[in-house]
């Protein structure tokens, strides 16, 4: 039997994906500023992306119970479509940005989680 | 092991091939409900005696509660037996598990309670919800989905029934281990078909030769992977690494091996990928034997 799971647009499904040897402790007590600064920054992108992947889908949006977007429909016209795409792409272009060498353990975790989603979404448009 | 298991299960009942059992199971009227109502509160029976036997295997449960459901008329007839669609916390929606009432011939009760375990608890509802309710975690986190790791999960979750009191009736037993084959067989006819040029008759065939599946789920779950290839490997590859993971923890760690902190452990970040959650549970493993 198939489990019913909202999949984000982030394509966010599926593989096997070769991750480096994470550890999932909790962020050490003693992060640096630079560091602690660093998380900040990341955890404000990943919020960020997130409500605008949520806009993006309104249905999504109602149906994970995010607030405001009861009203619309998902715009899957043509020019609604390239808008997305522009999203996604800045999103990755974004996350490269992230110094993730920085990143404690666990926010590596998070990093390279979405990573692959972001991946497997560009690799979803060819 | 499934095979043998089922053997000994055929030859008990007296039937002289696994094609004869199947077919026994298949049909005849002892193992099937006529009416809607009773089909779905068998199912509703059976998972309110899973539900208290929870605090047996896990010490965190969530706390999003979940109902049965019957699939809407106008998609029975295409869909499987069951399936679990998600709630949302902050939706005020409770987890679904929703049951088919379509075709009542093609439901066996001996398949309901390993369908149960895993559909609702402790499989999915159990894992996404608490994957929901994580804290201190990016939002993402909280609905991401890996195949290999819910499926996987949810599989081993079939597994834990024996250990809670289900499974006591032999028919219900083969339904597991029926399960169990029909999860191997998938690795067979997924691949015959996607990589090694089967057709789809060819599949069905060797589906309906090697499980006691009734032919309305064959015929829904080959035509299934054909549009979703690769997808129906997931469960058993999951579960083996799961099983796997268990069977080290428990060799490594002796009798400070602690079930409910397994569980827990195996949960406790959410979906992840295979290799992410193996890396987790050999650390977790390290900090368990240093206790």
């Amino acid at each position: 039997m198939m489990r019913m799971f909202v999949i984000l647009a982030m394509g966010l499904g599926g593989a096997l994906f070769a991750f480096p040897m994470l550890a999932l402790a909790n962020t050490s007590d003693q992060e640096s500023s630079s560091q602690a600064e660093e998380v900040k920054r990341f955890r404000a992108f990943l919020d960020e992306d997130w409500k605008r992947a949520i806009v993006d889908q309104p249905e999504t949006a109602t149906w994970l119970g995010f607030p405001g977007q009861n009203r619309r429909w998902s715009d899957n016209s043509p020019p609604g479509i390239e808008l997305r795409k522009k999203h996604l792409r800045e999103s990755i272009s974004t996350l490269k940005t992230v110094r993730r060498e920085e990143l404690p353990d666990a926010e590596k975790l998070n990093y390279d989680l979405y990573r692959l989603g972001l991946s497997q979404a560009e690799e979803g448009l060819q | 092991m499934t095979c043998t298991a089922l053997a000994s299960l055929r030859r008990k009942k007296g039937c002289s091939s696994f094609h004869d059992f199947t077919e026994f199971l298949r049909t005849d009227a002892r193992f099937f409900y006529d009416k809607p109502d009773d089909l779905v509160n068998a199912y509703r029976i059976i998972a309110k005696k899973i539900d208290p036997e929870l605090a047996r295997l896990f010490g965190k449960l969530p706390r999003l509660p979940y109902g049965i459901c019957v699939i809407p008329d106008f998609k029975a007839p295409s869909q499987t037996t069951a399936y679990y669609q998600a709630g949302a916390p902050s939706a005020g929606r409770p987890g679904c598990y929703f049951v088919n009432i379509y075709k009542l011939d093609a439901r066996p009760k001996w398949e309901m309670e390993a369908l149960t375990l895993h559909e609702s608890v402790p499989g999915h509802h159990l894992q996404i919800s608490l994957a929901q309710e994580l804290a201190d975690v990016p939002e993402f986190r909280r609905h991401v989905g890996y195949t290999a790791f819910d499926e996987g999960w949810a599989l081993y979750g079939e597994s834990l029934g024996e250990e809670i009191g289900m499974y006591k009736d032999p028919y219900s037993k083969f339904g597991q281990l029926s399960y169990e084959m029909w999860r191997a067989v998938r690795l067979v006819v997924d691949t015959g078909m996607h990589s090694m040029g089967w057709k789809r008759q060819q599949a069905i065939d060797y589906f309906r030769e090697n499980t006691g599946k009734t032919d309305q789920d064959v015929i829904s779950e080959i035509d299934r992977y054909i549009v979703w290839p690769g997808q129906a490997l997931a469960y058993k590859l999951g579960q083996l690494k799961i099983r796997a993971l268990r069977t080290e923890a428990e060799k490594k760690l002796g009798v400070k091996f602690d079930e409910r902190k397994f569980h827990d452990a195996v949960l406790e970040n959410g979906a992840v990928p295979l290799s992410v959650l193996e890396v987790h549970m050999k650390r977790w493993m390290e900090e368990q034997a240093g206790h």
